[in-house]
């Protein structure tokens, strides 16, 4: 479903990502591990269609459409290492619009309010959640498209318990249905308790590639 | 196709909702209200109460009032709404929308809250207006309304080419950069040119002055609008010069409607070909 | 006194941020004013040589045997209908016309030639056929004696449309001259031309398209009021003649409103004089006139308001002077002129001066532009206004500087240019600018446009009005209605 083909990212002087290439199978649920700047945001971000390879390719999807179409991006949810929303909607609101965006129906909302738990702040304002609920209403977001692939990055930094229940339920649920999930993460935890595939990285490189076993 | 109208139209109206519930537009559009009134309300008393011309010294005051005010405020305006919070960008541009299609519908929707937030101000003063000095300068006042939509459109398109792609880590320069060409557009450029002008030979002098006119968007607004509104004498022998140099009054407007809609359009190419190739 | 003094301080302070911007360009700003080239609007006229004589029998009108019939003193009604021939008028008559008889002369010469004193001709239509010649002096009315009365007529296809030739005392009243279209001024007559004429009143006529309205030579002691005359080269054109008056006249869309020439004693009051906007047309010129009194006149939308020229000791009290490019256009060859209490309103430049200097005063005027302060509330502002600003200093070389004059950035230059005036600035200057506009009310109104467009103009404003308010009520709940559709 997403397939690195020697894929690097230059920042100026900096090598992000040196020539990963990497195939992630449908049904994988995939985590990123590594220290800060060994590539793993880079990555993501380039698989969500954010980044352009400086040589390479980032490729979705069984047809292996290049991950800044628009074709590539409607395979894909991405949720972002710390969101936020501009001031002046309600969680509901926002909910609407990305929905909108993905044409999905008033119901999938509904799911989506409940399983974040939130529903009771769904009518407030988002300048008035807590960070917590911030990220909560970002993975409502990132899920509400049921897209094959959801990226996330640093999913669980900055989720609330609550949050955190709601990331563990969804992660399971897709690996029942065999949707793929590719996340990075600090919480080697998080990795053991979700992953069926750990990928390693430093300084740009894959060190290290397992299958998982629960 | 129509996905991607509706996408824009989606985006747009997102963008104007959040515009009009922000504290900064609605003061804005009181603001600019409050001074347009004033304006309007006090044009009689500076025209002496002679009656003579009310309307187009009373336009033209608001003339002054829209160059001063309308770039600016589109030029704020478009770099805030276009330098967003790195999480909201992210999870916005990983939607599968074109990136030329968000930054289209955010355009759309702050042009839209912005020309309405004027048009509240435009359409007070205009019945002041019509009310007190007869009603000779309609042609005068939909020039006025004129004026400030393309004011907007052009100054939202350059906030457009400073700020797209970026995100909130580089507001603070954007927003440098778009006072500065504020300064240059409605000030200096007019300066310069004619401190260069008086340097030259009194032909090339002229060509300078009525070049650098038509070439800088808020003179060619300026010199559209108070045409519309005195007629195409309003310079004097200026206007004639320039009538002379663009081989006539047709040809003049055409050059002057051809370089507001330039100044709307290039930004407009510089600002997706950009957003299309950075990294966000 | 503090609050004074502070708000002295913070305008200096803005002039010293504007002075900063436009620094550069003021030093390249010092070339002298280039002085306007000088007008060729003057002429004079040689006295008429002969006088037409009676015509031919053949040309002569069919009521002419009825004049040569009648006793001096006698009344003579026309019925209505076409009279196709000259009239030749040698006695003391009254001619009547019922329902506007029409007289189509002959095209040889003038169509009524009146030779007699006491002469009255009212209420007649009149054709020229466009016939005779300028140096005939060929007229639609032709006048030779004194004091004619000329009544509800109207002329016109005539190369003058009357003409008054030694003819003292004569009235001319109500009646319409229309010259001839597309002709060129030099090759027509003006409406009403006046030669050696003394104690004439010409009232209440309307001229247009002819060469000058009212052409007044070698004439004194007369009176031209409210009249009104338009599309024509000069309006009313005074060549030589003294002590005269004309008052409550309008003239509108001319090389000249008026051009009072080598003339003295004049007087005039509650004129208009509009729309003279071709290049180098000016709404009032004084060449060579001394001794005018100019009150209560509208001088308004004229590429040049008032222009003066080797005149002297005139006065100019409470007059409107508006929407000029120029407002003044004074030659240092006047003396000892003097203007007060007038208003000088919208004037892209309040005044143009050839040569270095003037003697000129202005006295308790008004300026629209003038941003002083009248802190003291006396009604006069505290400093003194000066009739030239930067652009003045550019125009002269620059056709199109005033493109830019109504920028912030020519605000800038000319707040920086007041508070430190590097260049040599025309000592030209009004002691007591006025802080208000006077109230001028003996001041003609200003024409006013059509109310046609009255709704129109409501219904513009309401539109735009209404969808700002709707936009911005309606658009803040976009996202919430949008939520009950999704």
């Amino acid at each position: 479903m997403i397939t690195f083909a020697g894929f690097s990212k230059r920042f100026g002087e900096v090598d992000a990502v040196s020539s990963l290439s990497l195939t992630i199978n449908a049904g994988e649920i995939v985590a990123l591990i590594g220290p800060n700047g060994s590539g793993k945001t880079t990555s993501i971000k380039a698989a969500a269609g954010l980044i352009h390879p400086t040589s390479g390719a980032v490729l979705i999807g069984p047809d292996r459409l290049p991950a800044s179409g628009i074709a590539a991006r409607a395979w894909c949810s991405f949720l972002p290492q710390r969101v936020t929303f501009p001031a002046g909607m309600t969680g509901r609101e926002v909910l609407n619009f990305y929905g909108a965006l993905r044409d999905r129906p008033a119901a999938a909302i509904k799911d989506v309010l409940a399983f974040t738990g939130l529903n009771g702040s769904s009518r407030r304002d988002v300048r008035t959640y807590s960070g917590g609920m911030t990220q909560r209403l970002g993975l409502a977001v990132a899920i509400l498209p049921d897209a094959p692939v959801l990226l996330l990055d640093e999913p669980t930094a900055a989720l609330d318990p609550e949050g955190l229940k709601a990331f563990y339920e969804l992660i399971e649920a897709r690996r029942k249905n065999g949707q793929t999930v590719l996340f990075s993460s600090h919480h080697i935890a998080d990795v053991d308790r979700l992953a069926t595939r750990v990928i390693t990285m430093s300084n740009g490189r894959v060190v290290g590639d397992s299958p998982c076993d629960h | 196709m129509t996905r991607s109208r509706s996408m824009l139209w989606l985006i747009a109206r997102r963008e104007l909702a959040l515009s009009l519930r922000s504290r900064s537009i609605q003061m804005f559009a009181v603001l600019f209200a409050a001074l347009a009134l004033m304006v309007a309300a006090s044009g009689y008393v500076l025209s002496g109460g002679s009656g003579f011309q009310d309307f187009s010294r009373t336009a033209a005051s608001l003339v002054e009032l829209l160059l001063l005010l309308v770039p600016l405020t589109a030029l704020i305006f478009g770099v805030t709404v276009l330098t967003p919070d790195v999480g909201a960008a992210e999870l916005l541009y990983s939607q599968p929308v074109e990136r030329r299609t968000v930054l289209a519908g955010q355009l759309a929707g702050v042009f839209l809250a912005l020309t309405a937030a004027q048009a509240v101000g435009l359409g007070l003063a205009g019945l002041v207006l019509f009310a007190r000095t007869g009603f000779d300068g309609l042609s005068g006042y939909l020039g006025l309304a004129a004026g400030s939509v393309a004011l907007t459109a052009v100054f939202l398109a350059i906030a457009a080419a400073i700020a797209a792609g970026h995100n909130s880590a580089r507001r603070a320069r954007a927003l440098a950069s778009a006072v500065i060409i504020w300064l240059a557009a409605v000030v200096v450029i007019d300066i310069a040119a004619l401190g260069i002008a008086s340097a030259l030979p009194s032909g090339l002098a002229s060509k300078t002055i009525i070049v650098s006119t038509l070439a800088n968007p808020a003179g060619a607004v300026r010199t559209a609008v108070l045409m519309m509104i005195e007629g195409t004498a309003a310079f004097g022998s200026a206007s004639m010069a320039l009538v002379r140099f663009t081989g006539g009054v047709a040809s003049m407007s055409a050059w002057l409607v051809l370089s507001i809609l330039v100044w709307i359009v290039a930004p407009l190419v510089v600002a997706t070909s950009r957003l299309r190739k950075t990294d966000l | 006194m503090k609050v004074v003094e502070a708000v002295k301080l913070m305008r200096v302070n803005f002039t010293l941020l504007a002075f900063a911007i436009c620094t550069p360009t003021l030093i390249t700003l010092t070339l002298p004013q280039f002085a306007a080239a000088q007008d060729t609007t003057g002429h004079t006229e040689a006295p008429p040589s002969r006088l037409e004589r009676r015509g031919p029998a053949i040309d002569a009108s069919p009521l002419q045997a009825r004049i040569d019939a009648a006793q001096p003193g006698d009344r003579i009604d026309v019925a209505a209908g076409t009279y196709t021939g000259d009239l030749y008028i040698d006695r003391p008559l009254t001619l009547v016309g019922h329902g506007r008889p029409k007289l189509v002369g002959s095209g040889h010469r003038s169509v009524v030639m009146i030779r007699a004193d006491h002469v009255t001709f009212d209420g007649f239509d009149i054709d020229g056929q466009l016939g005779g010649s300028l140096s005939d002096d060929t007229a639609g009315i032709h006048v030779s004696g004194h004091a004619a009365v000329i009544v509800r007529c109207r002329i016109e296809r005539s190369l003058f449309g009357v003409y008054l030739y030694a003819a003292d005392d004569t009235v001319i009243d109500a009646t319409t001259i229309t010259g001839i279209l597309g002709k060129d001024p030099g090759e027509q007559g003006s409406g009403i031309h006046s030669w050696n004429t003394k104690r004439f009143r010409l009232t209440g006529n309307t001229i247009r398209y002819s060469r000058d309205g009212f052409y007044l030579q070698s004439s004194s002691d007369g009176f031209v009021l409210n009249n009104r005359v338009s599309d024509v080269r000069y309006g009313l054109h005074y060549m030589f003649s003294d002590r005269n008056a004309f008052e409550d006249n309008v003239f509108e869309r001319g090389a000249a409103g008026a051009a009072l020439m080598y003339s003295k004693d004049l007087t005039f009051r509650r004129n208009s004089f509009l729309h003279s906007r071709g290049f180098g047309s000016v709404g009032l010129l004084l060449r060579a006139c001394d001794n005018v009194l100019a009150e209560d006149n509208l001088i308004a939308d004229n590429a040049r308001g008032l222009f003066l020229e080797g005149s002297t000791l005139n006065v100019f009290r409470g007059n409107l002077i508006a929407e000029s490019d120029a407002a003044l256009v004074i030659y240092d060859s006047s003396l000892k002129n003097r203007f007060e209490g007038n208003a000088f309103i919208g004037n892209l430049t309040p005044l143009r001066l050839s040569g270095r200097r003037t003697d000129t005063v202005f006295d308790r005027n008004y300026w629209s532009d003038d941003t002083g302060l009248d802190l003291d509330g006396d009604g006069v502002r505290d400093d003194p206004y000066r009739l030239s600003n930067v652009f003045d200093h550019l125009r002269g070389n620059l056709s199109a500087a005033d493109l830019v004059s109504r920028g912030l950035g020519a605000r800038a230059l000319s707040a920086a240019e007041r508070g430190f005036p590097v260049l040599r600035p025309i000592p030209v200057l009004d002691a007591h600018p006025l802080a208000r506009p006077p109230v001028l009310s003996r001041v003609p109104a200003p024409p006013r446009a059509e109310r046609g467009g009255a709704g129109v103009g409501f219904l513009a404003a309401s539109a735009i009005g209404a969808f700002g308010m709707a936009t911005l009520t309606l658009g803040r709940r976009l996202g919430r209605r949008n939520a009950e559709a999704a």
